[in-house]
């Protein structure tokens, strides 16, 4: 793998004194601190802010300071600016959980940050005499429960105001950080693939070790999406399906052994691969947990190794595709912005892949898509609703605790957190994927709200469990051990491609001359639900499963219809609502990044579009699915 | 759980089912519409007998099955002589009953997320005695009847799948006056939500009245669907009228809106508009400044004391404006003379002080 990984790069380009003022005013994004403490970076609302964050998520108890240098040119007074927000106004609820201090040279600052504004805003910090040279500046932490701070800013100017308007803040943002006007190329690749969860890696290999040059962006410092051990749900669906019976072998590869490999192995125990499974087991019984369980279970590592192996594969890691430069019609080139650094890259390619899940690629392309729940009366599907919506299934914030040798507190969370009752709190000791939110919400441009809002529930729940219930004698050496600040989408947007899947299709068994990845997954759709007694906004989902037979799913699904060089794999892809039900598992996913990169090396090959390799060249691809591309070693 | 009526009350249900609903385990349901006293729609019922074991080695089980209008499982009722049983053909104890049932009404129990074939695994090695899988099998445990898994999860499964997304649908083509009536008087959020979901925009509209009491006591979340579910235009003087005192209750991007339909409807003058005042500051100077423009655009010379009060209110809480407000109110006496003293002491409010 060529190695241009964006987890250290140059950290100091962000701390710049503009020479444009004379060096009046120092602009400090804090995702670029030098030393980022316990505190986290969050990039899940960029798109809407333009910028990454820091989180201070402890759990409920403070995390260390973040901290950095700061060289100072002239001595004086300078007024401090910070911007943040009180994540928990937005519920007109009181309490102000996101405290924190700002220290200069460990002295705070007289403000408490974090307190004020449902919106991103710059907090005026009051002015402060600084001497000449190297100062320490620091964040800390006050109360271990998601206080952020997206930048702060020094200015010699007492009157100045930093501006709060996104589009004036950008420009703002750019011109403080010295940001060239166009991006750094990055190179030109037959492939470029946005978006590295399972769909994405699978596609990117899959190209990479049939000849084509990709470039793998991921706006997160580790690989796996929702199978990341920063989401944690499990791999779901069947591999190894008729009439492709290797299509999923990269899949297998990847080598997450947990509840659905050991399904299988309990099928066939006599096989070599279901031995070497139940023996993992065996000795790691923990991997049984399919979804919140502990991160190792995720295997962010072996991923990561698998996708750096691949000579053809440049992995760019905490690089968010935030614009789509289009020539004719077709994507050009895409330009990613670091989440720690801002620094901007442009990727030229043939080719692009949208495996964002959220469709982001397809949408700053100027894709067809669709949003929500089509009516029935368009689609005909049993299962639609009679008049089209934009509900779609939520995301998870899942959660987990474990049993401690001694009993351990846990903060009260009133007021600012949900409040429950003996009637509505949940007594689990886990949060499992029916902890899902934010069905009726945008979940792209909500998303902050939407994982917010589960934290709130999270957290309040785990309070009054804990604290005030009746059962708290049995949870008293529980500790929480991990609650996801990154949530686990399952469904925005879908980009319309040649044909839109259907649910009659699948119940109905609808053969496609164009079959190739074959879904197991029953279509599982997720409704909210409302515990009794409980008016606010659901933080619980309940599955309506209808089992269904194999099914293959037409190629066709997976490219646009209106870019003609984009490519879809993941929960992206051509189908409705409905249909989505079954499809969006990701062992089902990493199928269709295989196919996807195995199409992509006969475009490639080709110098075809992938709409050509349906119409000219699929029995190509057919003999390339037949296959395995992937090397799970079993053997 | 959403309780229309007492269960005693359903006293009568139609001869013939309202639909029918094929089981996972191709069982076929007919289910029937059930009555209140009053002759209105209170809840659905079906007869169950379906076998729960995958070896068909207990006997099938034998229950009626209650929901309510929403498709909440309810309660089901058993003939003596056709007992549920455990393994072994044990009959059902009374505390057997109380806990399915409880099991039965619990939304999400443990294993709600386990397939059937889950349910009980081969254990990998002599150590291993628990025949559930997963490292739930304590949480798991917790939700059964001990020595009826199957039938817990076949039951629970009934109550909870597809039937109940069927009910919300038949439900919801039933929604006439007497129902929305009944469902809008009892004191449930769920029913609340349901009229908010399926009534059309129009009924929505002539309902308003009794939507905008809940809202004030429910959370945000309600006046987000309440007003998503109405378009702008729908949203006349009248309309804005009932909205305008729950300000404080909404989510800003419905703010907004509002503030948008306020500022676009002249019939909205700043006698109504000015409550809003209440409402500052909100935290967001960008929203505060909004209110005041709003309020300024809808001002003239008979409204000099609503721009008063709104001076007094900007002194008494300390509120900091943006530069272009500030620069607004600094100068209003321009336009309204009457201001001069108002004016005159923000001027000196906005000198930096040393």
């Amino acid at each position: 793998m060529k190695n241009i990984i964006w987890i250290a790069v140059t950290i100091c380009i962000y701390l710049v004194p503009v020479s444009s003022q004379a060096q009046e005013t120092i602009f400090l994004e804090a995702e670029g601190f030098l030393d980022r403490g316990g505190w986290v970076v969050d990039q899940q609302s960029m798109d809407v802010m333009g910028s990454a964050y820091m989180l201070a998520h402890g759990l409920g108890a403070a995390v260390e300071d973040a901290s950095t240098s700061v060289s100072i040119a002239r001595r004086g007074h300078y007024r401090i600016w910070v911007r943040t927000r009180d994540w928990v106004a937005p519920w007109q609820v009181s309490g102000t959980p996101g405290k924190f201090q700002v220290l200069v040279d460990d002295v705070p600052l007289l403000p408490t940050f974090g307190t004020e504004g449902a919106d991103w805003h710059w907090q005026d910090g009051g002015s402060v005499r600084l001497k000449k040279g190297q100062i320490k500046l620091s964040l800390h932490d006050m109360t271990g429960f998601d206080g952020r701070c997206d930048a702060i800013i020094l200015s010699r100017d007492l009157a100045f105001q930093p501006p709060n308007d996104m589009t004036k803040l950008d420009m703002f943002r750019r011109k403080q950080l010295a940001l060239p006007d166009a991006p750094e190329h990055a190179g030109t690749y037959d492939l470029v693939v946005v978006g590295g969860g399972i769909a994405g890696i699978c596609t990117a290999v899959t190209a990479a070790r049939l000849g084509a040059t990709v470039a793998l962006v991921q706006n997160r410092p580790v690989l796996g999406g929702n199978n990341s051990s920063e989401v944690r749900v499990g791999l779901s669906g069947l591999i190894y399906q008729k009439p492709y019976e290797n299509l999923g072998s990269l899949v297998d590869e990847l080598g997450v052994i947990g509840h659905w490999t050991l399904w299988e192995a309990q099928q066939d125990s006599n096989a070599i691969r279901s031995q070497k499974i139940l023996e993992v087991i065996r000795n790691r019984p923990e991997k049984k947990e399919h979804n919140a369980g502990p991160a190792s279970n995720y295997a962010d590592d072996k991923k990561l190794q698998i996708v750096q192996d691949e000579e053809n594969i440049s992995l760019f890691l905490n690089t968010n595709v935030m614009a789509a430069e289009m020539v004719d019609g077709r994507i050009h080139s895409v330009t990613g912005r670091s989440i720690l650094t801002g620094k901007e890259l442009e990727f030229s390619g043939s080719l692009f892949a949208d495996c964002t899940g959220d469709g982001n690629l397809g949408f700053l392309a100027g894709a067809d898509f669709r949003v929500g729940r089509e009516a029935k009366s368009e689609t005909g599907e049993p299962r639609a609703p009679t008049q089209a919506d934009q509900l779609v299934m939520g995301t998870s914030v899942q959660w987990n605790s474990v049993e401690t040798d001694s009993v351990c507190f846990f903060p009260n969370t009133s007021p600012w957190a949900v409040a429950f009752n003996e009637q509505t709190s949940i007594q689990h000791t886990k949060g499992d994927w029916d902890w899902e939110t934010g069905a009726n919400r945008d979940q792209v441009r909500e998303i902050e709200r939407i994982r917010d809002y589960g934290l709130r529930v999270a957290f309040g729940n785990w309070d009054f469990v804990k604290n005030h219930s009746e059962v708290r004698a049995d949870f008293s050496q529980r500790a929480l051990s991990w609650v996801a600040y990154i949530g686990g989408k399952r469904e925005s947007r879908r980009l319309l491609g040649d044909v839109v899947l259907k649910e009659q299709d699948i119940l109905e068994g609808r053969k496609f001359s164009d079959g190739t990845f074959t879904t197991t997954w029953g279509v599982d759709l997720h409704f909210p639900i409302r515990q009794d007694g409980f008016s606010g906004e659901p933080f619980l989902a309940r599955a309506d499963i209808q089992d269904i037979q194999p099914y293959q799913v037409p190629y066709r699904c997976l490219y646009s219809r209106n870019i003609p060089n984009l490519f879809m794999a993941g929960r992206n892809i051509s189908v409705t609502h409905v249909a989505l039900g079954t499809i969006r598992v990701q062992r089902t996913t990493g199928m269709m990044g295989e196919v996807v990169g195995m199409a992509a090396a006969l475009c490639k090959n080709h110098r075809a579009y992938p709409r050509d390799i349906y119409e000219k060249h699929f029995t190509e691809l057919q003999q390339l699915m037949d296959k395995p591309i992937g090397d799970p070693g079993w053997e | 759980m959403v309780m229309l009526g007492s269960i005693d009350g359903l006293i009568r249900s139609e001869p013939l089912p309202a639909f029918t609903h094929i089981t996972a385990d191709s069982v076929v349901l007919e289910i029937y519409e059930c009555y209140d006293t009053f002759g209105i729609l209170d809840g659905f019922r079906t007869h169950i007998i379906t076998p729960v074991c995958e070896d068909r080695l207990c006997h099938d089980v034998d229950v009626e099955f209650y929901w309510d209008v929403l498709g909440n499982f309810s309660h089901f009722t058993s003939d003596e002589e056709y007992p549920l049983t455990k393994q072994d053909h044990i009959p059902f104890s009374e505390e057997d009953y109380a806990k399915l049932l409880d099991i039965l009404r619990t939304p999400s129990p443990a294993f709600i997320h386990l397939r059937r074939t889950e349910l009980i695994a081969e254990p990998l090695n002599h150590d291993d005695v628990d025949g559930l899988t997963g490292a739930t099998a304590h949480a798991v445990k917790k939700d059964m009847v001990p020595g009826a898994i199957y039938t817990c999860y076949t039951l629970w499964h009934i109550a909870h799948g597809a039937i109940h997304f069927k009910i919300l649908e038949h439900t919801r083509s039933k929604l006439d006056a007497p129902l929305i009536d009944k469902m809008f008087s009892i004191a449930d959020a769920e029913a609340h939500y349901f009229l908010l979901d399926h009534l059309a925009p129009v009924q929505i509209k002539n309902y308003l009245k009794r939507f905008t009491p809940l809202a004030a006591t429910y959370e945000a979340y309600f006046l987000t669907r309440l007003m998503g579910r109405m378009p702008n235009d729908m949203l006349e003087k009248a309309e804005v009228d009932l909205l305008i005192p729950l300000f404080s209750k909404m989510e800003n991007s419905v703010k907004n809106r509002l503030l948008h339909i306020i500022s676009e409807n002249p019939k909205v003058k700043a006698a109504d508009a000015h409550q809003l005042l209440r409402e500052l500051p909100l935290g967001s100077v960008e929203m505060d400044d909004k209110i005041i423009k709003l309020l300024l655009a809808k001002s003239g010379t008979k409204d000099v004391g609503i721009l008063e009060e709104m001076y007094d209110h900007i002194f008494e809480d300390r509120i900091k404006m943006g530069k272009e407000v500030t620069e607004i109110l600094k100068s209003l006496d321009k336009t309204y003379p009457q201001l001069k003293q108002k004016t005159k002491r923000y001027r000196r409010s906005q000198i930096p002080k040393k």
